[in-house]
């Protein structure tokens, strides 16, 4: 008996479907002991959870896509889009408590959105805000012990609208001090337009939207504050939400009518994109494992 | 008829702003003038440049590849008035003073089609071309033997024509014609002039006349664009971009990254490896010009074109303004912005719409070269800046008409009393303290020191002249008004580099030298700065710039 939600996928999305999962165990665990490479504290067994969650983070946004926009095809489409971003390549391959909290965020954000009962929803929204206080509290020496009077306003301003800008989300984030690919950005340039026409196009007050805007703030806040910044990797925990509203405005963009105007933009967006990922591989299976080789002796934290 | 009246003054007042003292003031001819005027005199005499290339498309001149319509405009100026500063000046002069006439037509065209400006369509045209003609930005060049100034006057009539060329297909075709000549004129005008043509064409699509009207105006652009080709792919006319681009490091910005450098090390490491094909596809030279931090040099160096100290404080070098004065006057400022503002949210078409993009598309080509902001290479962006202030004026007027009398007598007064002292104060600053306090950047002390040489020469076997005094043949050629066929006839000029010691004619040596140089060349005249002659030197003559400083240094 097949479910009616799988009957109702369609052929060919089940085949990308497929082709995307088995992409993202490729991404996640191809090489996994030794790119990047392995220091004397790293454990294989660490790297293969994140790799585990990885896998089941992409499946879980896709599922949530689907929900929030209910369209097949952009959940599908999502699924690939989270898996070639930079920075999840490089979380889902490494020991991340991030990716748990991560992970963890977005099946409580997905239950709020999907759960009808109203004390349900109570619970898992004080439980998604509980996760990133403790996780915050956890993860990030220094957070909340230090007394608010001494908290610098101009350099909690300054540290929060470095995390959003387009140089943080798109050319350089500075977030690994282990020398992981720091050329390249939180998601690959060509998302940027589509990021744009998301925020603006979904208003934070609508449904979900306002769940997803409080998260991104939220988390930044958090990341603003931490005594590590610039290289602090609490804003990990933003990624999804940005890359829902970078979906929204996919959609949004390739909804207009005209045929010919579709398809260059789809030709142009996928020929950037190829190029954009190929990039960021080459920088990361190739560059990156150099540079990190160089200094691996010197890294005590264990990734 | 008021209108022409009105019109007719301006232009005179234009005219006179440019005119008297042409030559004179500034002081001195810089060696971009030079190098113009003694091309023209060649061009006059030879037909040959000072190569011996004949009847150029492009002018070799100091090695920079010059366009060449500043040049042949200054060939009937050098024939009427001889080769002199107010010859090679005048074409400047003249044209500065004919686009205040086409800032009117061009003010007409746009207000005339924008509601709340209708029925002040005239005034505020009025209002721009005389803006313009006391524009402290468009007097200093155009009195200055400056090509982006006939630029700036082809490409407002281009612009012009064409606007009235949507309902009357001659105009249309004058206007095809003239963004063909502007891509001769200037540098930057090659990017700009293209630019703004598709932005005419995208805007006004719906307003065009019939296909028949618009190929034929394609078809004399794009002759153009086939003559202009061979020069924009060259390697000898690329040399001038490739010396100002911001991604490949110049001779004297060490401090810069060295992009192609970087990619080739890149691909190196590679090739090392045995990824040599992924090294060509994302370390490729070609894509040095998407490096992220040069491209934000590159907004950085746009968005300084607007800035408040550039436009209303201090300007850029000092051959670029007054001493003491920006580009703009400071009262037009709160009148720029109400006119931006007000045309953004009560007049925004098509023609607004234009005018703002015009003022988003001149600087551009500032963006991806050093020295930014630079006023010269921007001064294409004219006159919108005084479009826009005269409509902000017209705005300030408007709502003052609704007040009581004497509020719009004292509100007119004013701002007629402030204005005035304001171009008095430039005009003072610009007639009395430019060559006093500039005179060093102007080259002054060249002249004297060609005439002391010219003097004295028979005295001597050589005459050698230092390189530090910065293309000083052009000086020397220019100031004694060498025939150029005998000039061609010995070689002509060798090399336009700052650097190049293989120029020389008559007498005269372009070199550095060490004071002395080998007694057995005979008796020697050397002609150079302060500091390329030891102390204890038997000066023969000292020329000083106007405050006092030692200018060059005549020994033997």
């Amino acid at each position: 008996m097949i479910p009616t939600s799988i009957k109702n996928i369609g052929r060919i999305n089940i085949f990308f479907l497929v082709l995307i999962l088995l992409f993202t165990l490729l991404s996640a665990f191809w090489q996994i002991g030794t790119i990047p490479p392995s220091a004397v504290n790293t454990f294989l067994s660490e790297r293969i959870i994140s790799a585990c969650l990885g896998v089941f983070l992409v499946g879980i946004c896709m599922l949530w896509v689907k929900s929030v926009f209910r369209k097949t095809s952009l959940a599908v489409l999502s699924g690939f889009i989270l898996v070639t971003q930079p920075w999840f390549v490089q979380e889902i391959r490494i020991f991340s408590p991030f990716l748990y909290a991560s992970c963890a965020l977005t099946i409580l954000s997905f239950s709020i959105q999907r759960i009808r009962s109203s004390t349900i929803r109570k619970l898992a929204t004080f439980c998604f805000v509980g996760v990133i206080a403790i996780l915050s509290f956890l993860l990030v020496p220094g957070n909340f012990r230090i007394p608010i009077s001494v908290v610098d306003g101009k350099l909690l301003l300054q540290n929060f609208f470095s995390l959003l800008s387009f140089e943080k989300l798109f050319i350089k984030n500075q977030s690994f001090w282990s020398g992981e690919a720091s050329d390249v950005g939180i998601f690959l340039p060509v998302l940027f337009p589509f990021l744009i026409i998301g925020i603006l196009g979904y208003p934070w007050r609508k449904g979900i939207f306002t769940l997803l805007f409080c998260w991104v703030v939220i988390v930044s806040l958090v990341a603003a504050l931490s005594a590590t910044f610039p290289e602090e990797r609490v804003f990990f925990l933003a990624l999804i939400p940005l890359l829902i509203y970078a979906i929204g405005g996919i959609k949004r963009a390739f909804s207009w009518n005209w045929l010919p105007a579709r398809s260059i933009l789809f030709l142009g967006f996928s020929l950037i994109y190829g190029y954009s990922y190929l990039y960021f591989l080459h920088l990361y299976l190739f560059h990156n494992s150099l540079k990190v080789l160089q200094y691996l002796e010197k890294l005590y934290v264990h990734f | 008829m008021k209108t022409r009246y009105i019109l007719f003054g301006i232009v005179i007042i234009a005219f006179l702003l440019r005119l008297f003292y042409l030559g004179k003031t500034p002081l001195a001819l810089e060696w971009d003038e030079v190098a113009l005027g003694y091309d023209a005199y060649s061009i006059l005499t030879t037909g040959k440049d000072q190569f011996g290339k004949f009847l150029p498309s492009t002018f070799r001149s100091l090695d920079d590849y010059k366009p060449p319509i500043y040049e042949y405009l200054t060939v009937p100026s050098v024939f009427i008035f001889g080769l002199t500063p107010f010859a090679t000046r005048l074409p400047s002069a003249v044209f500065g003073s004919l686009a205040v006439v086409m800032t009117f037509f061009l003010g007409q065209t746009i207000f005339s089609k924008i509601s709340v400006t209708k029925n002040y369509s005239i005034y505020i045209s009025l209002l721009s071309s005389l803006l313009l003609a006391v524009s402290p930005w468009h007097l200093q060049f155009s009195r200055a033997a400056f090509e982006v100034n006939v630029s700036v006057f082809i490409t407002i009539s281009a612009i012009v024509l064409f606007l009235r060329g949507l309902t009357s297909p001659k105009l249309f075709f004058i206007s095809a014609l003239l963004f063909g000549i502007d891509l001769f004129s200037y540098h930057s005008t090659r990017v700009v002039s293209p630019l703004l043509l598709i932005t005419l064409f995208y805007l006004f699509n719906r307003k065009l006349p019939p296909r028949r009207i618009v190929g034929i105006f394609l078809a004399i652009y794009i002759l153009f664009i086939i003559l202009v080709f061979p020069i924009l792919i060259s390697k000898d006319a690329q040399i001038r971009f490739t010396a100002t681009n911001i991604f490949t490091p110049g001779a004297r910005y060490l401090d810069e990254k060295d992009l192609p450098r970087q990619f080739l090390q890149e691909r190196i490491k590679d090739e090392n490896a045995g990824f040599a094909f992924a090294g060509k596809i994302f370390h490729n030279a070609r894509l040095i010009y998407t490096d992220y931090d040069t491209l934000k040099k590159a907004l950085g160096n746009y968005l300084s074109n607007f800035s408040f100290e550039y436009l209303f404080v201090k300007g850029d070098a000092p051959l670029h303004h007054a001493p003491g004065f920006g580009l703009l006057y400071i009262l037009e400022l709160p009148f720029l912005v109400v006119g931006i503002v007000f045309l953004l949210l009560k007049g925004f078409n098509r023609y607004s719409a234009f005018t703002l993009l015009w003022m988003a598309v001149a600087p551009i080509t500032n963006a991806v070269t050093r020295e930014a902001p630079h006023a010269v290479r921007t001064e294409l962006i004219l006159p919108t800046y005084q479009l826009f202030t005269a409509f902000g004026m017209s705005v300030v007027f408007m709502l003052l008409q609704k007040q009581s009398r004497w509020a719009i007598v004292t509100g007119i007064t004013c701002i007629t009393f402030l204005f005035v002292i304001s171009l008095a104060s430039y005009l003072h600053q610009y007639y009395v303290h430019t060559n006093y306090e500039f005179s060093k950047f102007w080259m002054s002390g060249r002249k004297e020191a060609v005439e002391y040489t010219e003097r004295h020469k028979n005295e001597y076997e050589k005459i050698y002249v230092s390189l530090h005094l910065e293309m000083p043949h052009m000086f020397w050629l220019f100031y004694t008004k060498y025939p150029p066929p005998l000039y061609l006839a010995q070689g002509g000029t060798v090399s336009g580099g700052f650097a190049d010691e293989r120029n020389h004619f008559d007498k005269y040596y372009f070199r550095n030298f060490t004071y002395p140089e080998n007694p057995s060349e005979g008796k020697i005249l050397y002609v150079g700065l302060p500091r390329d002659f030891p102390p204890g030197v038997a000066i023969k003559e000292t020329i000083y710039y106007l405050n006092g400083e030692k200018a060059i240094i005549i020994a033997e």
